[in-house]
């Protein structure tokens, strides 16, 4: 009897540790768990609660609608694909993309950025008296119509542009051509994800790689300008081919240059002379500039919520023969960028060597229309000295002045720019490139555009940047 | 008796909570969840009245905690009736108020109608060849629901038979093991077991194979003081789980479920997914009572209650569930403590053991601590069949209560 009473005192035990194990377990998965799984696309409360909540609007830096909840709750994107790729899309079935996405704690008003205890006490009381609440806006660094206008720009032509503040790093314009439209993603998402061509889903001003072709000649000439003794000296003669074991470097159209120094040659993007000094610098020394440029790093549209990744531009590769290098020098073999990237790279030499940390977060306002942050720009990196920025702004004038670059030169604003043409796809036309910023002497935007296959001596991409910059400037 | 009046009206208090919460979450004030405070209430006093009156020696406590658990879970189907599409009456909470009502008398009637414990322990081989017989309907006139045979369904009622077929096993253990144990008597329980096992796993009612084999362990360890049997059980529960692992697919299936839901979110890891998200979104202090999305959760009401319960009130809640249940099952042994006889000792570990292994693989099926298996939550899951006969296991116990 009494050893029958000891067990049951022991099955008593057991119990109690059988129940305890579960609160513990419990603990741990609260702990541990939950937040992992929280957010997961199959949990239908995500969906739930965001019902419930009024949408915050997406505004650009003039006050323009991006992306706004009409009455009856449907989102609208006022611009639809020109701004497609910046907003991103809002769906129920398919998620959330791009600023909707990124932006999505603060959109519902969940971002918790209490400045001011008048936003307290008016949440407050939202949360006692109503069930819809309302989640925050945003206001971007974008200009919405300068976008707009740029994306209508590249007509049927695939393509990127990117325009940026030179002296703060806000984000003007980000296009990708062809971009999707927002308004139609639950119709079309199928099409939109099997365009394999197009990609309207990639942002291609940040997500996507291309070879920089001529415009690279920006590294090449400041490893040449820092590295090379006597630089302003140096003269080569061109013959319009430079023969390698087995393969030849042409210049366009097999132009012969004749007699040239670095300056001119910049000028009138001589392909002869930039291989050569390519050659000289070698493999290492060229890397090292371009990771100056901020090749080959870590890059982020960053403020203090969100890090969206740019895919950064490299120039790193295995296959180091005389012929590689050569070319490596003039942008092309293995060498990879993107609109930001390069945009980037110009702001370096429009601002005295300064980069400033790239940013498209302008304010963050709630539905009273009280500021809750601003965002303040940063430096990113000290990329080069002002003598060698000041050299190459020079010879980017030059280049608008009596270079590749100047059909771009007009009465209204003086312009500093680099014409880029890059070999892709044997049997294509090759991408065109161009970057410039403006006004010359006193820096303010910088802009870079790709047109896929444009063609050679980037006269499409010349046009889209001269319309981006005089409407800027027109405003 | 000074802390029963206490525990009482802590109960009245938290039942008026409840209520009187749930009246304002539809967005205007209603009056029907009032109504059924009100009568739960009157009901709770009134029969607690009653066992003072005329049963006082039992262990109240047995019945308090029950019936905060009924009232629990009450609130909470109430609370998935108000998203039903029309809401207009609480269709479920009013069939589980009744079911709640009918069981109360269940327990009252027992208290009134059963014998001296050691009578009822001459009848062992029709205890067993009963509950045979309820665990074999199914497999001729069973439906299948929710994945397991084990339903029968009779016009609009349906019941599952090993929900009471498990009383019947705990009265044909305690008969067969109260007295001097032969050779003879434990194959006989051995075959028996083996028996009824192997009907629930055919049935696909794993959750009650589990129960029912936890039940046999304890009881065979009390009856016998022998730890030995209890390690030779286990040794067999692996090598039988083992077998049954490759000999059937649906155990295979809660196994790779249970492993990683997440790969099956969409299909048959579904439900326990959606379980997990509703533990997940209540945190410590859950969503608070009409504020989350319990009814999100597939079955809510029955096999799920437990985790809409952690949605909207949360770990603490839902910890306070758990100990709730911790009390009931002490409660319900300690009574077996202090029992006159081995039979009645028996049934009462039988019975407490019951309730303990349900609430284990229920809880920790829905969390995922271990496989998950449709079984209810005893007391709170909606329910009628559970609800009686954990009444009717209530009124047992309670009445071995009183003979201390």
């Amino acid at each position: 009897m009494k050893e029958r009473e000891e067990n049951i005192k022991k099955v008593i035990i057991f119990f109690v540790l059988c129940f305890l194990s579960i609160i513990t377990y419990l603990i741990y998965f609260n702990l541990f768990t939950a937040e992992k799984i929280k957010y997961d696309i199959s949990n239908p409360r995500v969906v739930e609660e965001e019902k419930n909540i009024i949408r915050g609007t997406i505004f650009d830096r003039y006050g323009e609608k991006i992306a706004y909840t009409d009455k009856k709750g449907n989102r609208k994107y006022p611009y639809e694909e020109s701004l497609g790729i910046v907003s991103g899309y809002y769906s129920l079935k398919y998620g959330k993309t791009g600023v909707e996405g990124y932006y999505n704690n603060i959109l519902l008003g969940r971002e918790q950025i209490y400045d001011d205890i008048n936003v307290f006490l008016n949440n407050l009381k939202y949360a006692i008296f109503s069930r819809k609440k309302y989640g925050d806006s945003i206001v971007l660094t974008i200009d919405a119509k300068l976008q707009d206008r740029i994306y209508n720009r590249f007509g049927n032509d695939r393509g990127a542009a990117v325009c940026l503040n030179v002296k703060t790093g806000e984000i003007l314009a980000m296009v990708s051509k062809p971009s999707d439209n927002p308004n139609l993603i639950d119709k079309n998402f199928e099409d939109y994800s099997n365009d394999n061509i197009g990609k309207p889903f990639v942002n291609k001003a940040i997500a996507e790689y291309y070879p920089p072709g001529s415009v690279f000649k920006i590294v090449t000439a400041a490893a040449a300008i820092e590295n090379i003794n006597d630089i302003d000296n140096y003269t080569n003669v061109c013959n319009g081919s430079l023969q390698f074991a087995d393969k030849k470097l042409r210049d366009y159209k097999g132009e012969k240059h004749g007699k040239i120094n670095l300056k001119n040659a910049f000028k009138v993007s001589c392909n002869n002379t930039f291989a050569k000094i390519g050659l000289m610098l070698g493999y290492d020394v060229l890397k090292r500039e371009a990771e100056k440029f901020l090749f080959n790093s870590d890059l982020y549209i960053k403020d203090r919520f969100v890090k969206i990744p740019i895919k950064s531009a490299r120039y790193d590769f295995k296959e180091r023969d005389e012929f590689s290098i050569a070319i490596s020098s003039i942008g092309q073999h293995e060498v990879k960028a993107n609109p930001m990237t390069m945009a980037l790279m110009t702001c370096a030499v429009a601002n005295g060597g300064v980069v400033m940390q790239p940013y498209i977060l302008d304010s963050i306002i709630d539905n009273y229309g009280n500021l809750k942050y601003k965002t303040k720009s940063e430096k990113l990196a000290e990329v080069l000295d002002k003598e060698t920025a000041e050299k190459i702004k020079e010879y980017m004038i030059l280049t608008v002045n009596e270079g590749t670059a100047s059909k771009i030169k007009n009465s209204k604003i003086k312009i500093a720019a680099k014409t880029g043409t890059a070999e892709n796809l044997e049997g294509k036309e090759p991408h065109s490139w161009f970057v410039a910023f403006a006004p010359a002497q006193n820096p303010q935007i910088a802009v870079a555009v790709i047109v896929e296959n444009g063609g050679a001596g980037s006269g499409k991409a010349l046009d889209i940047t001269k319309d981006c910059i005089l409407h800027y400037f027109n405003r | 008796m000074e802390l029963e009046k206490k525990v009482l009206h802590g109960i009245y208090f938290v039942t008026l909570l409840l209520f009187f919460n749930l009246s304002f979450i539809t967005g205007k004030i209603d009056i029907i969840p009032l109504v059924f405070c009100l009568s739960s209430i009157v009901l709770i006093a009134y029969s607690n009245f009653i066992i003072r009156k005329f049963y006082p020696k039992g262990d109240k406590f047995l019945f308090l905690i029950s019936t905060l658990l009924c009232q629990i879970g009450i609130v909470m189907i109430y609370r998935l009736d108000t998203r039903t599409k029309n809401f207009e009456i609480p269709r479920f909470a009013l069939k589980q108020m009744t079911w709640f009502t009918i069981g109360i008398a269940l327990f009252m009637i027992i208290l009134f109608i059963t014998p001296k414990m050691i009578r009822i322990s001459r009848y062992k081989y029709i205890y067993a060849s009963f509950s045979l017989a309820l665990l074999m309907s199914t497999l001729f006139v069973g439906r299948e629901i929710k994945g397991s045979k084990n339903w029968i369904v009779i016009g609009s009622f349906s019941f599952q038979p090993s929900e009471i077929a498990k009383f019947f096993i705990i009265l044909y253990l305690a008969s067969a093991l109260s007295k001097q144990i032969t050779k003879r008597d434990l194959i006989e329980s051995v075959i028996f077991m083996l028996l009824s096992i192997g009907f629930l796993v055919l049935e696909k009612d794993l959750g009650a194979a589990l129960i029912f084999f936890g039940i046999y362990l304890i009881m065979l360890y009390i009856a016998t003081s022998n730890a030995k049997y209890v390690g030779l059980g286990l040794l067999f529960f692996l090598f039988g789980g083992f077998i049954s692992y490759f000999l059937f697919n649906h155990v295979r299936i809660r196994v790779q479920i249970w492993l990683d839901p997440w790969r099956y979110k969409l299909d048959k890891g579904y439900q326990i997914c959606q379980s997990l998200f509703a533990i997940a979104s209540g945190g410590l202090f859950g969503k608070g009572l009409g504020l989350g999305y319990p009814y999100l959760i597939p079955l809510a009401i029955n096999d799920f209650i437990f985790s809409a319960i952690a949605e909207e009130f949360g770990l603490i809640g839902a910890s306070a569930v758990i100990i709730l249940y911790l009390l009931l099952v002490y409660r319900g042994l300690r009574t077996a403590l202090y029992s006159r006889d081995l039979f009645s000792q028996l049934v009462a570990v039988g019975i407490s053991s019951m309730l303990a292994f349900q609430v284990f693989v229920v809880i920790g099926g829905v969390t995922k601590m271990i496989p998950m298996t449709g079984i209810t939550l005893p007391f709170v899951s909606y329910g009628g069949s559970s609800m009686l006969l954990n009444f009717l296991s209530l009124g047992v116990l309670y009445k071995i209560s009183e003979g201390r």
